[in-house]
């Protein structure tokens, strides 16, 4: 029976927390999941675990498939693309879409035998010779051809790609592709791709909207690259490129009649041209006109634009342009410059919107995408430099990807851990809340100690009392920092692998909570430079599956430090981060630096005082839950910040040659800095002051 | 600074003005007035604000963002051709939901990319989430609820969002999409309703939904949104014994992985498709058309292969909602 009296109680519990099962509890996290915002951070990493791994073993695969055998290292010349993930398709499909793309970059990469440009070079300069019959203009005719052969070319190294094992995904990402498509074919570079990628995908027609110029260029287009294409299916490598070659020759003589005339040819030979006349009478339009000339596109001239991605939003008032008065051009560019804006994306703090993403990906098919490696996130973090002062500034943040070289693991591996030997016998201490009893003492005559003898509630004779006390085992968060713009040299980056390694390899299987990262600036996306924390390991975003296996991550550090670091602002974010991580517990904070500090924000403050003004308004938050020890890597003067770390560590250039030996240095302060902290507490609580 | 109009019903105005322009121009109807107009359309500052208009749409969306209660939205899309196209709506985002629920569309350019009915890819707050549609339920609701329009908004919105953080939620989830599309392309509904049974006995929290259950709600899924499966398990949900109730996810599991068995074998039946045709398997026409689906309906030909795997597909879906129904029914008369 339906319960009747609800819709009070329902209407109450509308804003309540909906108990829901999300699907990877009960279907498992796939690599779709890897980048949706909704699951669980678990299931994410679990999900991008995946995700990398199935773009690992594709690209290895199309390395191999390139090569005819097995990939001499396991470096890519590529990194995972991941753009499609963003745009607008569903997860899942995007995902495998990125990892086709992956190993269609790594493939084209690493293959100069099938390069169709350097067999077809001469041709390609000047098709026009080897078309006598064609009157078209000849830069324009070359660069059909140069569009067509780049075609063709892509479609053989996904004829070869196919025929291989485990790149499956590469198929995936032409469906992708196909589906991301414009629902009107408007140029040639359409019409090409219509007639070699898609040909067995688009339903053909219905994509050319009323255009019978462009209907008909396809018909002619179709035919012609078809048979090329199906010779491919199993073919040998020679073969292939033999029916490319002739494929590129025979499609762009096809086409060339749609082109531009060359100056001295007859401006009415597009109509006259027996092919086109024939395909344009036999469509229905063309009849019901009596097999007319085609309709124009565009222009007024039948010819198919080349590249033009788009129109214009100005080519398109057509009806406007006709009955414009005399000074519509500057009314038109004004519209046209107003409409640009209004559909543009300025931030670069956010993702690329998905629109805009697919329409990139779409023109660059094929090409490098613009999202590369990891999943990179937009922070906008506010500092606070003084009692009424507080500026924002946008930085990113993405995790190190692990990079699979066995060699450099065995080589990293025994230097972290003789350093994680030493680390691991020392104590973490934190604060712990541990229930005592207390005896019941009674006011009367009753003798307390009998009491509980009677049998009575143990809740009445027994009362407790929460006791802060140091913890052995400890679940303070360790928080390494490091700044790895231009200045961090070899030398220091290796000493930072053996410190960050050793870390990991020392909390292994305790409760501590380690957070490590680089903080610079690079890359974010195309013609986006920006400041960049990248985690070497972070335990909700890193996809690892244990700490030895994180160290791996590792192994993607560059050799040198890169870019220019933003100190205030990464320095605050990384202590936000690990104030949200440590939920209350202490903070051990280690920034590893050559103190040579660097304006993160406008205004008239000096790095040194913006990275002052951070630790001193965290200091003031935390309290005593925070420990900051400095490591000033080459400074032999002050530091700038003096009195605001409790404990200083400035190893010299020279001691500083020898990464083992200063990686172990840097971790014996930081032990002795946590003994010491141990001690302290133990102090306190022994002394009632923290209670 | 007080706002003389509501900014919403302003900015509403201003892009239906700039829609129908649109279509004068795809129509190659526009004149010089229109020209004009579409100018001042752009121009006009919104939000008592000189520097907002269309012309600073990350400006806007913030403040459309930021107006009233929060949770309106707006999503402008750049077009293959002429203005951008827009979403103006309503949100709401339950805790403790994966999706944002679309309560109300506003205003939606005819040439907005929509590839779902169910979800919607939306920007929002710096990057792109999936929102669940019920803006297209808000009418059936209203009837349903016979409220009359212009009243009652209120009441529709808690009912939608009880509807869509309970039984709608857990029903339906962005990776149905291909799977929604397919049965478009093909005809089944069956398939989607078994679909969404299943994975509403997977997703949701039975228990809550059973102790919470509304007869409104049990006869929206008989009279305003028909779905026999939904509606014959949500009948019976709150008669079922906690065990029973605690049952029903492991037969779903089971029916579940039977019916994308039957999915995965229609994706991979061949039909003649393409240029010149040659059997193509339906998942590469599928998938490649996933925004044109409308378009290849009527083209796409049913060959053996595919007949035989929509007849098994048809089967597994009326199977897996039978024995869903079916052992809850076993489960009541052993009760």
């Amino acid at each position: 029976m339906l319960n009747r009296k609800a819709k009070k109680s329902s209407l109450e519990k509308l804003r309540h927390p909906v108990l829901y099962r999300p699907k990877t509890a009960w279907a498992d996290a796939g690599p779709g999941d890897a980048f949706k915002s909704h699951p669980p951070w678990s299931d994410i990493i679990r999900a991008q675990r995946k995700f990398y791994q199935a773009t690992h073993e594709a690209m290895s695969a199309a390395a191999r498939a390139s090569r005819d055998s097995a990939p001499d290292s396991l470096d890519f010349f590529t990194k995972p693309q991941i753009a499609p993930a963003f745009a607008l398709a569903p997860s899942s499909f995007a995902a495998w879409a990125c990892v086709g793309l992956s190993a269609y970059r790594e493939f084209a990469l690493s293959n100069d035998d099938l390069s169709l440009r350097q067999y077809i070079h001469k041709y390609l300069l000047n098709p026009v010779e080897y078309d006598r019959d064609s009157n078209a203009d000849a830069s324009a005719y070359s660069e059909l051809a140069g569009m067509v052969a780049d075609c063709v070319q892509k479609r053989a190294y996904l004829k070869v790609m196919t025929q291989s094992p485990g790149l499956e995904s590469v198929e995936t990402y032409r469906l992708f592709l196909a589906s991301a498509q414009d629902r009107v074919i408007r140029n040639m570079r359409q019409i090409v791709e219509a007639a070699v990628f898609f040909a067995d995908l688009l339903p053909g027609e219905e994509l050319t909207g009323e255009n019978t110029v462009i209907k008909s260029c396809l018909r002619i287009a179709h035919p012609i690259s078809t048979p090329y294409l199906k010779r491919m299916h199993g073919a040998t490598r020679q073969e292939i490129v033999n029916e490319a070659i002739a494929c590129v020759k025979a499609l762009a003589k096809a086409l060339s009649p749609f082109l531009p005339k060359a100056a001295h040819a007859d401006l009415n030979a597009v109509k006259q041209s027996p092919k086109l006349r024939a395909a344009a009478g036999s469509s229905p339009q063309a009849k019901a006109s009596g097999g007319a000339s085609a309709e124009p596109c565009g222009t007024n001239t039948g010819i198919i634009p080349l590249k033009s991605d788009v129109k214009t939003p100005m080519e398109t008032f057509e009806g406007y342009k006709d009955s414009a008065s005399a000074d519509s051009p500057s009314l038109l560019h004004e519209i046209t410059a107003m409409l640009e804006r209004a559909s543009e994306q300025k931030s670069i703090i956010d993702d690329p919107r998905g629109d805009i993403l697919q329409r990139q990906l779409v023109d660059k098919a094929f090409m490098e995408s613009p999202i590369q490696g990891a999943q990179v996130t937009g922070h906008s973090v506010r500092i606070r430099l003084g009692a009424n002062r507080a500026e924002r500034g946008d930085l990113f943040s993405r995790t190190l990807r692990p990079r699979e070289a066995p060699e450099d693991l065995a080589e990293l591996l025994p230097q972290a851990q003789s350093l994680a030997d030493k680390l691991r016998k020392v104590l973490y201490p934190s604060i712990e809340m541990v229930p005592q009893a207390l005896r019941f003492r009674g006011a009367g005559q009753i003798d307390p100690q009998r009491l509980p003898l009677a049998s009575f509630s143990e809740a009445v004779f027994k009362r407790y009392e929460i006791a802060p006390m140091p913890d052995l085992r400890g679940r303070p968060t360790l928080l390494i920092a490091c700044d790895a713009s231009g200045s961090f040299d070899e030398k220091r980056m290796t000493m930072l692998k053996i410190l960050a390694g050793a870390w990991l390899l020392s909390t292994t299987r305790t409760d501590i909570r380690l957070l490590a990262a680089i903080y610079h600036s690079g890359p974010i996306r195309r013609r986006v430079n920006a400041p960049l924390v990248q985690w070497l390991y972070h335990p909700q975003k890193t996809p690892a599956v244990t700490k030895v296996d994180a160290m791996k991550n590792l192994l993607s550090l560059p050799k040198k430090g890169v870019g220019k670091q933003s100190d205030a602002l990464s320095i605050a974010f990384l202590l936000e981060e690990a104030k949200n991580f440590s939920k209350g517990e202490n903070i051990y904070f280690t920034l590893i630096s050559d103190c040579k500090w660097n304006k993160a924000v406008d205004g008239d403050h000096t790095g040194a005082d913006e990275v002052a003004a951070v630790l001193k308004d965290l200091r003031k938050k935390e309290k005593d839950k925070m420990r900051a020890t400095l490591v000033g890597l080459g400074v032999s003067g002050k530091t700038g910040l003096e009195g605001l770390f409790d404990d200083e560590f400035l190893p010299s250039e020279q001691e500083l040659e020898n990464p083992l030996e200063v990686s172990e240095k840097i971790a014996g302060r930081l032990a002795m800095q946590l003994r010491r902290r141990y001690r302290d507490l133990w102090r306190e609580v022994e002394s009632g002051q923290r209670r | 600074m007080r706002m003389n109009k509501n900014p919403i019903a302003e900015l509403q105005s201003i892009l239906e003005g700039v829609d129908k322009i649109t279509l004068k121009i795809r129509e190659k109807s526009a004149g010089a007035k229109d020209m004009d107009k579409l100018r001042n359309l752009f121009t006009k500052p919104l939000f008592d604000n000189p520097a907002l208009s269309l012309q600073t749409p990350e400006d806007l969306c913030a403040a459309v963002r930021d107006a009233e209660n929060g949770d309106h939205l707006l999503q402008v899309r750049k077009a293959a051709e002429g203005p951008p196209s827009y979403f103006l709506g309503r949100v709401y985002s339950p805790i403790g939901l994966p999706y944002p629920l679309i309560l109300e569309g506003i205003h939606r350019s005819p040439h907005f990319p929509t590839l779902d009915d169910s979800f919607e890819k939306l920007f929002d707050r710096g990057r792109e989430k999936w929102f669940m549609r019920l803006d297209d339920l808000r009418r059936p609701t209203r009837n349903f609820l016979q409220i009359i329009d212009g009243a009652g908004s209120h009441d529709v919105d808690d009912f939608l969002i009880r509807l869509g953080s309970s039984i709608l939620g857990a029903a339906r989830h962005e990776d149905q999409i291909p799977a929604k599309k397919a049965a478009a392309l093909l005809g089944l509904p069956e398939f989607t309703q078994a679909m969404e049974l299943l994975y509403f006995c997977l997703s949701a929290d039975l228990a809550a939904i059973r102790n919470n259950l509304e007869t409104k709600t049990v006869d929206f899924f008989e009279n305003a949104l028909p779905h026999a499966p939904l509606h014959g398990l949500l009948a019976r949900l709150p008669s079922m014994s906690g065990k029973a109730v605690d049952a029903l996810p492991h037969q779903a599991l089971a029916q579940y992985h039977r019916l994308a068995a039957a999915f995965r074998d229609l994706l991979d039946a061949h039909t003649e498709w393409g240029r010149p045709p040659s059997p193509t398997p339906v998942y590469k026409i599928l998938y490649a058309n996933l925004w044109r689906i409308d378009l290849i309906k009527k083209q796409i030909k049913e060959s053996d292969e595919i007949a035989r795997a929509r007849e098994k597909l048809i089967t597994s879906s009326n199977t897996a909602v039978d024995e869903i129904l079916k052992s809850v029914l076993r489960k009541l008369n052993t009760i």
